[in-house]
């Protein structure tokens, strides 16, 4: 039941990729991003000439735009922006990722919120392009989303006012267009509660006399003191969870369970391994209390006909295959750990190329922005605050009573 | 009025007939002759099914007796018949209609379920019908409907000409049936009379009887002689009673008859398959069993705490749940091919850069 349940889920039927549909995916979506971007850049183009052609025009820049903009001789020389790779993208909204993580943790809000922020910001970038939706504009939006999918709702003038300078029409702005663009699929099936039911079950067979032979070589396996460890490895687990399974694209490769079971193939590999094998290993009772068991050994003939009988038939065992792919999943999400280490400069260099693709009238003299959230007055300023070194940036989030009042 | 335009025409008797029909006098205005019922209680109103335009008798009298005619209705152009004019049946005369259309339809279309081999090719059947119905009575592309109608009539003749039979037979075993059951009602009234006036009759003459015998010499002899016959005759009058109420009853079901009992039983058919409401969903846990208590350090609190637990917390909810979901899709693997292959198709449908709109 529990696997068929799984399939009705959204999360399975529209959110599950395997590796090469994922990245066809991603270049299916880059690519239209980037023709959005030529288009953009075409027109500007035309209005350009156009405006050269009458100087006297009245207002060929737009009038919001208050940096002087060096006016080129000739638009035409100008080359078109370059565009940004697939793997520019996801790192940019990697990087989105960990601050809305940031952004998460002043509100203090619990890991389920976090989690389901993430994903819908890898979700909602799955099929829109960072060259039309800047993942800048769309963070407080979308943390407001999750607040409410998860049940932990403030209220906007609440939430506002814990980050400085924004605004409720901010967060709802785009909010729709978010909503729209996760498919409407609010429910997300996170690893976490699941890691918590998977690790109970373990310490409470640990803890418990039975004489199962699985358990006893778990048992042995796990050393001297089996619940410290188990409970040391749950701790590490819950932190890969909530942060390397995010930013990493397991979410759409594995199920919440095999998830689960990757993060704690990375807190403690050994203590994975047996446990797979005593649960979906070869001679596995699959959690059934070992009474029965007992009970079906001494009465052999009679017990074991109705065990099989009322049971459904034994699954084919399931370890051979889960091992080898929980191993890819941990692996996966350990690589994930890079995009931590992203220098800065690398970011600044990623968002200087969109900055140039979204805003043709800055290096044209002619036409208008690209993409949402581009079209605000204050938007230089913004700008100039956007990738500030992360220290910076948590000063001012830091800040006890919030920003300035304005 | 031949100057007028048709459009014209037609918005003067659509008016015309609104006020008819808002001063609730439809019934006693004439439309024709504007004659009312006032002044000529035996009027009467006929319909034609070819245009149902309501006129009196005697306005149908007046202009169709020198034979087929326009009708009188201004924007009407249909030519009718005296003959084919009769009383409405129906107040509505949409109704009225529907029921001719529908009488015309079930003449052509008289196929019946045992004609198909399968329940849902009859059900196709009877909703192409309902279609064809449906388009004539609303006018939806009248021509073609029409020709459809015919081809079949052409391509089911025989057929048609059969099952037409086979109504007639039917309905005639159907009143026979009626008479013999009537009839049958009457004879077991008749006995049941006959029952009740001899029951009457007996009463009394063993009444007269026992008066008879109380007046003679020696009463308690001659009463129970009397009672002694009267228990005789009541039981034999009891047992011809039965005799014949038996023979009535066999009479009913005689051979004749018993086919007529079976024309109206629907045939047995196999039962259908059994339904499964939850389509194949298994309830069982593959991966698992639930216990009624888990160890978990950061809900021993929880367990013992009354704050929580008034407010009707379970923590056997919390347990099944987060267990549940420790193995939901544990099985489920995403690379499968045949996964992926049914996952591809939907590629892009999200891909909607919404640029130009935006700015």
């Amino acid at each position: 039941m529990e696997d068929q349940l799984y399939t009705t889920t959204t999360q399975c039927k529209t959110w599950s990729f395997g590796p090469t549909t994922l990245s066809n995916l991603r270049s299916a979506t880059n690519a239209a991003g980037v023709r959005s971007i030529k288009r953009g850049w075409k027109r500007a183009r035309v209005e350009a000439s156009s405006s050269t052609n009458t100087p006297l025009a009245t207002t060929p820049i737009p009038s919001n735009n208050n940096t002087p903009t060096p006016i080129p001789a000739d638009p035409s020389t100008i080359p078109d922006p370059e565009p940004l790779s697939p793997s520019e993208e996801l790192t940019l909204v990697n990087y989105y990722m960990l601050r809305l993580m940031a952004m998460s943790d002043i509100f203090s809000f619990p890991s389920s919120v976090k989690a389901t922020a993430c994903i819908f910001l890898s979700r909602f970038h799955l099929h829109h392009s960072v060259h039309s939706y800047h993942p800048k504009h769309l963070l407080t939006t979308i943390l407001f989303l999750a607040t409410k999918t998860e049940n932990n709702y403030l209220s906007t003038a609440e939430f506002c006012k814990r980050i400085p300078k924004l605004t409720p029409e901010a967060v709802l702005k785009y909010e729709f267009k978010v909503a729209g663009g996760i498919g409407w699929d609010f429910e997300i099936r996170h690893p976490l509660r699941g890691a918590d039911g998977g690790i109970m079950e373990l310490l409470t067979a640990l803890g418990s006399n039975s004489t199962d032979s699985g358990l006893q070589t778990l048992r042995e396996k796990l050393g001297q003191n089996p619940s410290r460890r188990v409970t040391d490895a749950a701790g590490r687990m819950k932190g890969y969870l909530t942060k390397e399974a995010l930013v990493s694209d397991v979410y759409y490769h594995y199920t919440p369970p095999q998830i689960f079971l990757g993060a704690l193939w990375l807190a403690d590999k050994e203590l994975a391994e047996a446990y797979i094998e005593w649960r979906f290993g070869e001679n596995s009772t699959m959690g059934r209390p070992i009474k029965k068991k007992k009970k079906e050994r001494k009465g052999k003939d009679k017990a074991t006909e109705e065990e099989s009988a009322a049971e459904a038939p034994k699954p084919p065992t399931l370890a051979p295959k889960l091992i080898p792919a929980v191993a890819a999943c941990a692996e996966m999400m350990l690589k994930a750990q890079e995009y931590e280490k992203i220098p800065v400069d690398v970011l600044k260099r990623i968002d200087k190329k969109l900055h140039r693709c979204q805003n043709p009238q800055k290096f044209l003299g002619a036409g208008s922005p690209i993409g949402i959230g581009n079209d605000a007055p204050q938007q230089p300023k913004k700008q100039a605050e956007e990738v500030p070194p992360p220290e910076k940036k948590r000063k001012t989030e830091d800040d006890m009573f919030g920003g300035s009042l304005r | 009025m031949p100057s007028l335009t048709t459009s014209t025409a037609a918005a003067i008797a659509r008016a015309r007939e609104n006020a008819i029909n808002r001063g609730g006098d439809a019934d006693e205005i004439c439309p024709v002759c504007k004659s009312s019922r006032y002044l000529n209680p035996n009027m009467r109103f006929l319909v034609n099914p070819e245009c149902y335009h309501k006129m009196c008798e005697s306005c149908v009298d007046r202009i169709f007796s020198q034979g087929p005619s326009q009708c009188p209705v201004v924007g009407c152009d249909k030519i009718l018949r005296k003959q084919k004019f009769r009383k409405q049946t129906f107040e509505d005369i949409q109704v009225e209609r529907e029921v001719d259309v529908r009488k015309r339809i079930a003449k052509t279309f008289n196929k019946r379920q045992e004609d198909f081999p399968s329940l849902k090719e009859f059900n196709d059947y009877l909703e192409e019908v309902e279609t064809v119905t449906f388009n004539l009575l609303n006018s939806v592309d009248t021509n073609a409907t029409e020709a459809k109608i015919t081809a079949f009539e052409q391509s089911n003749k025989s057929s048609i000409l059969q099952n037409a039979a086979k109504a007639a037979q039917e309905q005639q075993f159907a009143l026979a049936q009626r008479e013999f059951e009537k009839e049958h009602h009457r004879k077991a009234r008749e006995l049941e009379n006959e029952i009740e006036a001899s029951e009457k009759r007996e009463k009394a003459e063993h009444k007269a009887n026992l008066l008879k015998a109380l007046e003679a010499d020696n009463p308690d002899a001659e009463v129970a002689k009397v009672n002694k016959l009267a228990r005789k005759k009541s039981s034999m009058r009891r047992e011809n009673q039965e005799r014949r109420a038996r023979e009535l009853e066999a009479a009913r079901n005689a051979p004749a008859f018993q086919f007529m009992s079976n024309l109206n039983r629907v045939a047995e058919e196999a039962p259908p398959e059994k339904y499964d409401p939850v389509d194949g969903f298994d309830e069982t846990n593959r991966y698992f069993m639930y216990r009624d208590r888990y160890e978990s350090p950061w809900l021993d609190d929880t367990r013992n705490n009354k704050t929580v637990l008034a407010g009707g917390y379970l923590l056997q909810q919390y347990y099944e749940r987060a267990v549940f979901e420790a193995f939901s899709g544990v099985g489920c693997f995403i690379e499968d091919p045949d996964i992926e292959a049914e996952e591809a198709t939907p590629l892009g449908s999200f891909d909607t850069p919404m640029i130009d709109s935006t700015v």
